[in-house]
């Protein structure tokens, strides 16, 4: 009985060892272990009465994980189809541009939201139409709408930081970004209930099943009846839509768009969140979960760098070192290292005992 | 096999006589108007600062009489900005103006201007020359301070806080001239009992100084920080952000560099303390001096563009008169 209990207990911890997640959430709280040490406070929490929610590092750091779970999410479906989406941080250009301009030119803070977010879904749509329908190479497709969209953004500032901070009525964006909801960022919350429909989406649905068909194997997906176009098209459109709220957040932040470093470099932020949660790049098998705690490692790690106050020139090295340990630590070849010593080191002893 | 070397060479030979051909057709030196032309290697339209300053240059040319070729790149592109300048150098056009991405990687273009005995003019960026012969090149650097930009900061922060205060310093890229140049300026003029607590990059972006500006108020909550030298006004106006959600609004001065008309807003309203400006009209002096290097006069190896200094009260003359162009 207790034999067989261990044994279970065994391959629980065989199971939790085993799991991206349980990696993720050790390395973040590894980074988390780290920045307290060089900061006391960090854990800290307090109530800001200007703000009128907690405030302290961690905050922050879920203020700027916000955007990041929107565009790892949209590139977890992505990519989970053997695809990839390259266009995220454009997108992110344009609808903070859209809305920033708009409402400098007196539209309604309600309508510039829209036409954001519209916009944003047009971009996925055309990456879905290009995808699915002329089957040209996501890559290629989404990489050419990456450069297309920076410049289209930069055509609707005509080429100018628009500014929108100083307009009236442009609280409830202001407050998407900035606001909280029960003292946690608005902003997070927000993303997270995405998140959590998108995953109710997929998993209640047989949504995410067609996705990971189509992911594995295009040809047989359609002939067990699932359409791959429309799911490839879905997918597209889904991610622009997100990158666009994205883009909200991270503009509204600042009622100001930079539209040559907004959302610069996201795509790879958004690649790097879907890897560390354990998604392959070659589709089929998808976890919104990990993805989403990628996208807070990520933000974490940008904390990390402020916390520990990395200078500048070494900044992107540093990035880099903590993205590759954690792939390491996640790496199943390290996870069964024990057990492949174990086994060398029985055969040597097997080997010696036949020769003697 | 066979067919791919065959491709190859014809290529090569195509290529080969392409070249000859463009050799044959360079002597575009002076147009056919008479006019002296003049080679702009440029960024193209980036901020509100590049745009005013290069249609700046654009008109003063036109005005003085000359034949501009405008040549911008592409998102700080440097190896756009050299194909264009060595283009210019086979024309043979009578001068080029050079606004650099990068500071250094010039050495061999500027070599190959030296030898065609064409005079280069670097505005705003200065660049690194190595080499002797390639330094020959460059006649004159036009264009506004980084360093006094710098200094003016550190000035200011001296005389606001004679009793010493803790702040922080935002920086743009590594690596960027201007960003050495205005760390340099600060570090050359900052009094010892002013404290920079860190110093680090927010990238030229508000966002990115918004977030940045809070973690940083966050770790040195103890040390009271006082001040904080944003080097462009992007930045600044991200950390105007987070010091007013921090609840530090007023307490913490706010100096930035270049003197936008946001800036100048926010210096207004109360969101920061000093800006500095970093003029960026200086065409009629930088065709100035081309005409005068052309008809055979010497010319000041640098010439410094001077920029003002604003307040909360000059920033509302300078607003309300409505002449500033970016």
């Amino acid at each position: 009985m207790a034999e067989k209990a261990k044994a279970q207990g065994n391959t629980l911890v065989k199971k939790l060892l085993g799991s991206n997640l349980t990696w993720s959430i050790v390395a973040f709280i590894l980074l988390v272990i780290v920045c307290t040490i060089f900061q006391h406070d960090f854990l800290a929490l307090s109530w800001n009465t200007t703000t009128g929610g907690l405030a302290g590092p961690l905050i922050t750091m879920l203020q700027e994980s916000a955007r990041y779970l929107m565009i790892a999410t949209g590139m977890t479906l992505v990519i989970s189809t053997a695809g990839i989406d390259l266009s995220v941080g454009s997108v992110m250009a344009v609808s903070g541009a859209a809305a920033m301009q708009t409402l400098s030119n007196g539209v309604n803070v309600w309508v510039a939201i829209l036409i954001a977010l519209a916009l944003g879904i047009v971009i996925g749509c055309i990456n879905g139409a290009l995808v699915s329908l002329l089957g040209l190479q996501p890559f290629i497709t989404t990489l050419i709408m990456m450069l297309a969209g920076r410049g289209f953004a930069k055509v609707i500032t005509s080429g100018e930081n628009a500014d929108a901070s100083a307009v009236a009525g442009i609280e409830p964006l202001k407050w998407f970004a900035n606001g909280y909801i029960l003292g946690i960022p608005a902003n997070f919350v927000i993303a997270v209930v995405i998140v959590a429909l998108v995953g109710l989406l997929c998993r209640k649905t047989a949504m995410g099943m067609m996705i990971e068909a189509v992911g594995i194997n295009q040809e047989a997906s359609r002939m067990t009846g699932i359409k791959p176009k429309q799911i490839l098209f879905l997918v597209y459109a889904i991610s622009g839509f997100l990158a666009a709220i994205a883009g909200l957040f991270a503009t509204a932040s600042v009622m100001r768009v930079d539209v040559s470093k907004t959302g610069q470099d996201l795509e790879m932020y958004a690649i790097l969140a879907v890897v560390i949660g354990g998604t392959s790049l070659l589709g089929g098998k998808f976890s919104l979960l990990g993805s989403s705690i990628g996208a807070v490692i990520i933000a974490m790690i940008r904390k990390t760098i402020i916390t520990l106050g990395v200078s500048a020139e070494a900044t992107p090295a540093f990035f880099a070192i903590v993205v590759i340990v954690i792939c390491v630590m996640q790496a199943p070849k390290i996870h069964n290292l024990s057990a492949d010593m174990k086994r060398k080191r029985a055969l040597k002893a097997q080997a010696k005992a036949v020769a003697a | 096999m066979k067919n791919w070397k065959k491709a190859i060479a014809l290529v090569a030979s195509a290529a080969a006589l392409v070249s000859v051909a463009a050799c044959g057709s360079s002597n575009s030196g002076s147009s056919d108007s008479g006019k002296k032309v003049v080679g702009f290697v440029a960024v193209g339209p980036e901020d509100g600062f590049r745009t005013a300053n290069e249609k700046d240059i654009q008109q003063a040319f036109a005005d003085a009489g000359f034949d501009l070729k405008y040549s911008p790149t592409q998102q700080g592109d440097q190896s756009k900005q050299i194909q264009a300048f060595n283009k210019f150098v086979n024309d043979e056009v009578d001068a080029i103006i050079l606004s650099s991405t990068e500071d250094s990687g010039w050495d061999e273009s500027l070599k190959k201007a030296a030898e065609a005995e064409i005079p280069v003019f670097t505005v705003d960026r200065n660049i690194d020359v190595k080499d002797s012969a390639a330094a020959k090149a460059v006649v004159s650097h036009i264009g506004p301070s980084n360093e006094w930009a710098g200094e003016q900061a550190a000035e200011f922060v001296n005389k606001n806080f004679p009793d010493g205060a803790n702040g922080f310093i935002l920086e743009g890229p590594a690596g960027l001239s201007v960003v050495k140049d205005r760390g340099s300026g600060w570090d050359a003029k900052v009094a010892s009992n002013i404290k920079v607590l860190d110093s680090q990059s927010a990238n030229w972006s508000t966002d990115e100084a918004k977030t940045v500006t809070a973690g940083l108020l966050d770790k040195f909550k103890s040390e009271n920080p006082q001040f904080i030298f944003a080097q462009n006004d992007e930045m600044g106006l991200g950390a105007a952000q987070a010091v007013d959600a921090a609840g530090l609004k007023g307490k913490v001065k706010i100096i930035t560099i270049d003197g936008t008309k946001n800036a100048l807003q926010a210096l207004v309203d109360g969101d920061l303390s000093y800006v500095i400006e970093y003029n960026p009209i200086f065409g009629k002096e930088t065709a100035q001096a081309v005409k005068d290097y052309l008809d055979g006069k010497k010319i000041e190896k640098n010439i410094e563009i001077d920029s003002k200094t604003f307040d909360a009260t000059s920033a509302k003359e300078a607003l309300d008169n409505g002449t500033r162009a970016y």
